[in-house]
């Protein structure tokens, strides 16, 4: 039986290489374990300013790209995005704060429970926003604040309901919003795709729960 | 003079209540105190404290020294291991002394020894004058039988039962079988009965304590929770005592800076949390913060908390700071502990010429909050008014950072009551000011845990909005629900905690997926008024 809250988060970079992109956007929402209500009012969420943003040399080519697309998706010029992350605070600041954020969602060290950090979820965590986390924590000298066992990709379960299938046409998460019928009001806002994220995973969580109380999994694979 | 409805009465002084704890003074029938008793509320009381014994004294319900020396002798193993007709002596005991069951004797002739303990043979002494009255013993053989029970030697002990079996049927009093029998009942006795003199002994020491505890609750409770920090697991102690409390409607408060004391106290009249009783607090810290304040000439009844935040903070031990914060002691200040701890955070941040330099403005100017000592800092280093700089260039825009997130870290800084009990849990040994359960929706449950135990009770049944502390599944050895499981529940809200609360099997088999610990749940149930435990029929998830 899981105690542990579900840390639903998300980073927004100015590349989509995780290993050397810089954040600039990181929101997160907590899902209760045993409710699995999505506490929007316990969210988090900070824009980052990258280190050498008012220097030329940090607009290249590739971070031009991602910034016009950054700007396409949310229907603003390109100037605004930039003016939007030079606002931000730096990236060390925001991560000590997320990681005194997610500290408040440890649970007691117990018996049977010797993971006490929220278990980190979203959607391609382990390919992408886990890394960057963990770049973070590194950069940073702090510990992990997520679980370092259990992680819930959404990306994965998905894959697997989904891989026999003609539908969705592909696994991005744009295309699983319309796969679903779920309404958009934010593609690409940190918190905006971190609250989608955790719906779509409290809605498999509560099939999941569904299933494994009517299935008979106990000694179903015993010769 | 104060007075109590049992007719105790104390001088009282300007500083309080003259009282001597000597027990040849004190009254042996103050009702107050036997009621204490016979509720079961005896926490702390010698001797009957633990959980058995709470139970106990509410089954036995002694009035008297004498049963209460009988109640701490059916206590030992000796009477609860030995069964016969399938139930403990101490059962027995119980169940004749209230009528339940017949007082029966093997033999009439035991009749004058066993019938103040209702046949039932409860101590030493009772087993020697059996020996004289069924076998003759002597007064060597009976000294001998009296070390073979006291010092539990089995091979004097099985030469004693030659010699007393031989001997009563000489003395043909009793049968053989009957003889046989009875020495059994010795035997099974040997193993931790108690003498007569030590059980009384020890059952006015429980009298004088319970006496103290029915008579100056507040005074009690203040010294037990001061000497739990001797005890093995200090917070469990802790934690017993403090619900005790609640249930008695004593509110222990938690630590509060401004009181300063180290121990637990009795302040406002109220057993009151000491600085060091937080975990992660020890005496260097609490010392290092008396000479800080000292040194600094803080007054602190009149003082805010940039002045902790930037004059003591910085130079004591940055987890056990943490910990005041966490635990509430600077709850007085009318900040979100989040919002503390937050402000910290940030501190935690500023190198050590930092810190000084913000020190000594915030002594210059003790209306500056901390924030603007910040600003102030970044000001000064940016204008470059002194000969050397304050911080590196490559500071400013960190510092400037910190301060921006000062009041808006990225999450909104309220003290969700789930994370405060869950600190105070870790940090006090019991959320003090919140339950978890304050943070769902509780409007469908009709009664408070301490409403249930102070006789709430309602025909439609009681509903409860509670934490589940513990469970333990129990699998059932006999009757019609023979193998089957069932569960014992530790449920608790803001009140107090109900550590009588039973699943049967078909609810617990239906139910336990719920009812583990941690959870929030609505238990909707009845009360079994012969044990007064809650009875579970339904369980809900509680949402917000």
């Amino acid at each position: 039986m899981n105690n542990r809250w579900i840390m639903v988060f998300d980073w927004e970079t100015d590349s989509p290489n995780p290993n050397t992109c810089n954040p600039v956007e990181l929101a997160a929402v907590p899902v209760n374990p045993r409710t699995l209500e999505i506490k929007t009012d316990q969210s988090f969420r900070a824009t980052i300013r990258p280190d050498d943003i008012d220097s030329e040399e940090y607009f290249t080519k590739e971070r031009q790209g991602t910034i016009a697309w950054h700007a396409k998706q949310r229907g603003v010029k390109t100037e605004e995005i930039i003016a939007d992350w030079k606002k931000g605070q730096s990236e060390k600041v925001v991560w000590k704060n997320f990681c005194n954020y997610c500290a408040k969602y440890e649970v007691d060290k117990k018996q049977g429970q010797w993971y006490t950090e929220p278990i980190p979820s979203g959607y391609n965590i382990i390919g992408f926003d886990l890394v960057i986390a963990n770049r973070m924590a590194e950069k940073y000298k702090t510990k992990s604040p997520f679980s370092k066992v259990t992680k819930i990709d959404m990306m994965d379960i998905l894959f697997m309901w989904f891989e026999n299938l003609d539908e969705p046409s592909s696994m991005k998460l744009d295309a699983f919003r319309d796969f679903f019928g779920m309404e958009a009001t934010q593609a690409h806002e940190a918190l905006s795709d971190t609250i989608d994220e955790a719906e779509l995973l409290v809605k498999f969580m509560k099939f999941h729960r569904r299933q494994s109380t009517v299935g008979k999994f106990k000694g179903a694979f015993s010769s | 003079m104060k007075k109590f409805s049992c007719g105790c009465e104390f001088h009282e002084t300007e500083k309080g209540v003259i009282f001597d704890p000597d027990i040849t003074k004190i009254s042996l029938d103050c009702s107050l105190t036997w009621d204490l008793i016979c509720s079961g509320n005896t926490k702390g009381v010698f001797q009957l404290e633990s959980q058995l014994g709470r139970s106990l004294s509410e089954q036995a319900k002694p009035n008297n020294m004498e049963e209460l020396s009988d109640l701490i002798a059916i206590m030992r193993p000796g009477c609860l291991e030995a069964m016969v007709k399938g139930k403990s002596l101490t059962m027995h005991y119980v169940d004749r002394k209230h009528y339940r069951d017949a007082v029966e004797y093997l033999h009439e002739s035991l009749e004058p020894i066993l019938e103040s303990t209702y046949g039932i043979l409860v101590y030493q002494e009772q087993a020697i004058l059996i020996a004289t009255e069924i076998a003759g013993f002597d007064l060597q053989e009976a000294d001998t039988l009296r070390k073979a029970i006291g010092k539990k030697q089995v091979d004097i002990m099985a030469k004693v039962k030659r010699s007393f079996l031989e001997k009563a049927e000489a003395k043909e009093i009793v049968t053989k079988e009957q003889a046989e029998e009875i020495f059994s009942w010795i035997e099974k006795s040997q193993r931790y009965s108690f003498n007569k003199s030590h059980s009384v002994s020890y059952a006015y020491n429980s009298y004088l304590t319970a006496y103290c505890k029915a008579h100056f609750p507040h005074e009690f409770f203040t010294a037990y929770l001061k000497n739990a920090v001797g005890k093995p697991d200090t917070f469990w102690e802790v934690n017993e005592l403090v619900n005790n409390a609640k249930i008695m409607g004593i509110q222990v408060m938690p630590p509060n800076i401004k009181n300063m004391n180290e121990e637990f106290s009795l302040i406002d009249k109220r057993p009151t949390y000491g600085i060091t009783n937080i975990k992660n607090v020890g005496s260097s810290v609490f010392r290092k913060m008396i000479i800080h304040i000292e040194d600094n000439e803080i007054d602190i009844n009149n003082c805010d908390w940039d002045c902790f935040l930037l004059l003591i903070a910085p130079f004591v031990n940055k987890r056990a700071f943490e910990s005041l914060i966490l635990a509430g002691a600077f709850d007085g200040f009318k900040i979100s502990r989040s919002k503390m701890q937050h402000h910290f955070n940030i501190v935690k941040e500023f190198t050590k010429r930092e810190l000084t330099w913000l020190k000594e403005f915030k002594e210059e100017n003790l209306d500056a909050t901390a924030e603007d000592a910040i600003g102030r800092m970044v000001e000064e280093s940016e204008t470059k008014t002194k000969n050397r700089p304050i911080f590196r260039k490559e500071r400013i825009p960190i510092i400037a950072d910190l301060l921006s997130t000062y009041d808006n870290p990225g999450y909104d800084l309220y003290d969700a009551p789930s994370w405060v009990s869950k600190v105070e849990e870790e940090l006090l040994g019991i959320s003090l000011t919140c339950n978890k359960v304050d943070e769902y929706d509780t409007s469908k449950s009709n009664c408070s845990c301490k409403e249930f135990v102070d006789g709430f009770n309602s025909k439609g049944g009681i509903v409860l909005a509670v934490k589940v502390d513990s469970v333990r599944e129990w699998t059932i050895k006999k009757g019609r629900s023979k193998g089957m499981t069932m569960g014992f529940v530790t449920a608790s809200d803001t009140s107090c905690s109900l550590d009588n609360i039973t699943a049967f099997s078909e609810e617990w088999e239906k139910y336990k997926q719920l009812l583990h610990e941690g959870n929030t749940v609505l238990m909707r149930g009845m009360k079994d008024n012969n044990r007064g435990s809650f009875l579970i029929k339904k369980v809900e998830q509680l949402t917000s």
